[in-house]
């Protein structure tokens, strides 16, 4: 038989248990599940900012898309040398300058810029050295997009403001389109 | 446990005892079923919300896989942007300009190619004396448009025929964008 003092314990003992036993219990249940919730927090959080740096890429593709690929006016056609020619005459025929020869030299494509093919020709012409700059004016300013890597102005005959100059140039062709954007 | 009797009337002796002890037990059951319901809660909306972000880390899953793909798309226009931006600049870089000042103004010297390259121009020519040379080097670099004018080669003949190939500097162009 216990005495009273020791019952009173034992109720106080059973009252603290009752009050504290369910919070104790449900914190260590629920201990594991908030540590899954954090993980999927922070796994979410992580996804979340490779999608926004995906939003991003694309973003800049669009603002790059006009500045990464040539306008087609500004390429020449499926009959490269016949572009070529047909230009270079119109642009010589404006600067009052003759063209002595046009040559294919090369088609080679251009690797920084897929589908973007080069052909190099040499063009060589007679006339004056105003003239000669009055052409080159009229290739700087063509819709074509024209390169001139080298000038080679050969000597002008003696007592006569003439010149046989040869110059290098770059036209460009799209043979294919880019890849999907998606 | 609880006798009703003693609650309602108990012996003078332990009435205090088992009025308090009734009322704890009442209040540590209240608090207990309390207690059980919001940790029944908690556990129930921590699933969920473990469910939810899980299904959201999906998702963006499901774009994210394409980053390496997307980066390397953008790198690949940057490097297209530039390399076409080049050949733009070169075309509008103003040759016939710099042609027009390399033009000599002098009897007796002739230039026989003009190389550019980016921002630098190699020029070579010819002369019937080395003082002509000379004197078209110098005058070229009293011009304000070249940022530098050096001497590269410079060979004269004995019957005084020279040759010569200068190094024009232009200034680095402004970007316009």
């Amino acid at each position: 038989m216990k005495s009273g003092h020791e019952q009173h314990l034992l109720w106080v003992l059973l009252i603290l248990v009752l009050a504290v036993a369910p919070t104790c219990l449900f914190g260590q249940l629920n201990q594991p599940r908030a540590e899954a919730l954090a993980e999927a927090e922070q796994q979410a959080a992580l996804e979340r900012q490779k999608a926004q740096a995906v939003r991003e890429a694309e973003i800049d593709l669009e603002r790059l898309a006009s500045v990464a690929a040539v306008p087609a006016d500004r390429l020449v056609g499926e009959k490269p040398f016949a572009d070529m020619e047909q230009a270079l005459r119109q642009v010589a025929g404006a600067a009052g300058i003759g063209i002595e020869r046009l040559t294919m030299l090369s088609a080679e494509a251009v690797e920084a810029v897929p589908g973007l093919v080069q052909y190099e020709a040499e063009v060589r012409l007679r006339g004056s050295y105003d003239q000669f700059l009055a052409f080159l004016r009229g290739l700087e300013g063509h819709r074509l997009l024209v390169e001139i890597p080298d000038v080679v102005l050969d000597l002008p005959s003696d007592g006569r403001d003439e010149l046989t100059p040869s110059l290098t140039l770059h036209f460009y062709r799209q043979t294919a389109t880019e890849p999907d954007a998606e | 446990m609880i006798d009703v009797n003693l609650l309602i009337k108990p012996p003078p002796v332990v009435r205090w005892w088992i009025v308090t002890r009734t009322v704890a037990l009442v209040a540590a059951l209240a608090v207990a079923g309390v207690s059980t319901f919001t940790g029944l809660q908690e556990m129930r909306l921590l699933e969920a919300s473990t469910a939810e972000q899980q299904a959201l880390a999906e998702s963006f899953r499901k774009v994210s896989r394409r980053l390496p793909e997307a980066q390397a798309r953008v790198r690949a226009a940057e490097k297209a942007a530039a390399e076409l931006a080049r050949i733009a600049r070169n075309q509008a870089s103003g040759q016939a300009a710099v042609l027009d000042l390399l033009r000599p103004h002098a009897g007796g010297v002739w230039l026989t190619e003009v190389l550019f390259e980016d921002a630098e121009v190699m020029v070579s020519g010819r002369s019937d004396s080395f003082a002509k040379a000379n004197a078209y080097l110098l005058g070229l670099r009293t011009l304000q448009e070249f940022e530098a004018v050096a001497e590269v080669e410079l060979t004269t003949t004995s019957g005084g025929e020279t040759f010569f190939t200068y190094l024009v500097r232009l200034p680095e162009e402004v970007d316009a964008q």
